[in-house]
């Protein structure tokens, strides 16, 4: 029954999975990246996968949607603009397409499976040492500081990458790209056609979170101070 | 540090050992060599109270204050 009820011992388990799953699961993806944009296209095969490049907002006529209630006003909900999720297939003879898709994929694919391994690595180490007691010491010190370096660097990475990417589909679908069934790309501060993609508002979360952690690096450092003051107290 | 404990020198004025002082003063032996070895950053009055009551001296006995050069 304690063998269940051991939560640093579950939790570092449970890390140590996520961080195997986050190998296995990142050899697959780059593995899958190698065989969709190179292997498959040199034998003259068709790749099976679709992949996300980002999102686009598009302006419909306003008047698609109407109220149907007995005192609506006209214009009291109109549709502005929807957003789309664009899709592609990587193993295109486009060049311009495949060199898009790799730009906005690549670097966001690499990000996410360096900062989970740092992540599940330096979290199964730090239950690790609350496991047999060892909670203030240098080594966890480091090991929650890394947390959170890695939470502040990580989101900062990613929005500049949402933010380039952004830039490098929106050059891409002004040049590129016609549309039509009446729908009409949104303008994006007048340069590109391509809105940041919807992910980016969780950014800010992850930032926070990245600081909350070593905010309380500084809590951690004080409790190693106390310590080692309360050890040579006799 | 600028205080001192001269444990040591009174141990040895007692003819008393390291084992024998933490079993009669009730601490383990490393604590006990903590304070010999003038490592300690604190002392509680218990332990200064039991230090003399065993030795029999007073605190100024085994505080010295040396002025840091």
């Amino acid at each position: 029954m304690k063998r269940f009820t051991n939560l640093p011992a579950n939790l570092r388990a449970l890390f140590g999975v996520l961080r195997v799953l986050t190998i296995i699961g990142g050899f697959f993806a780059i593995l899958s990246v190698c065989m969709n944009f190179t292997i498959l296209p040199h034998y003259g095969a068709d790749s099976s996968v679709d992949m996300t490049m980002g999102e686009v907002a598009l302006s419909v006529d306003p008047a698609a949607i109407q109220l149907t209630t007995a005192g609506a006003k006209p214009n009291a909900l109109v549709l502005k603009s929807v957003r789309a999720t664009l899709q592609a297939k990587p193993g295109s003879k486009d060049t311009a397409l495949r060199s898009t898709l790799l730009q906005c994929t690549v670097p966001y694919l690499l990000v996410g499976i360096v900062t989970a391994y740092v992540l599940f690595t330096a979290l199964r180490r730090l239950c690790g040492n609350w496991e047999v007691g060892d909670v203030f010491n240098e080594e966890n010190l480091r090991l929650v500081r890394r947390i959170g370096l890695t939470l502040v660097v990580s989101s900062l990475v990613k929005a500049a990458l949402a933010v380039w990417g952004a830039a490098v589909v929106g050059a891409f679908l002004s040049s590129q790209v016609s549309i039509g069934g009446g729908l009409k790309l949104l303008q994006f501060a007048g340069r590109t056609p391509f809105e940041p993609p919807a992910g980016i508002m969780s950014i800010p979360v992850s930032l926070v979170t990245g600081c909350l952690v070593l905010m309380l690096t500084a809590a951690f450092r004080q409790g190693l101070k106390l310590k080692a003051e309360n050890d040579l107290t006799v | 540090m600028p205080i001192q404990l001269n444990l040591d020198k009174v141990m040895a004025e007692r003819g008393i050992s390291l084992t024998e002082l933490a079993a009669r003063v009730d601490i383990t032996l490393a604590n006990l060599s903590i304070l010999k070895t003038n490592k300690a950053k604190a002392v509680r009055f218990s332990t200064l109270e039991a230090l003399c009551r065993e030795l029999k001296c007073q605190p100024g006995d085994l505080l010295e204050f040396v002025k840091e050069k």
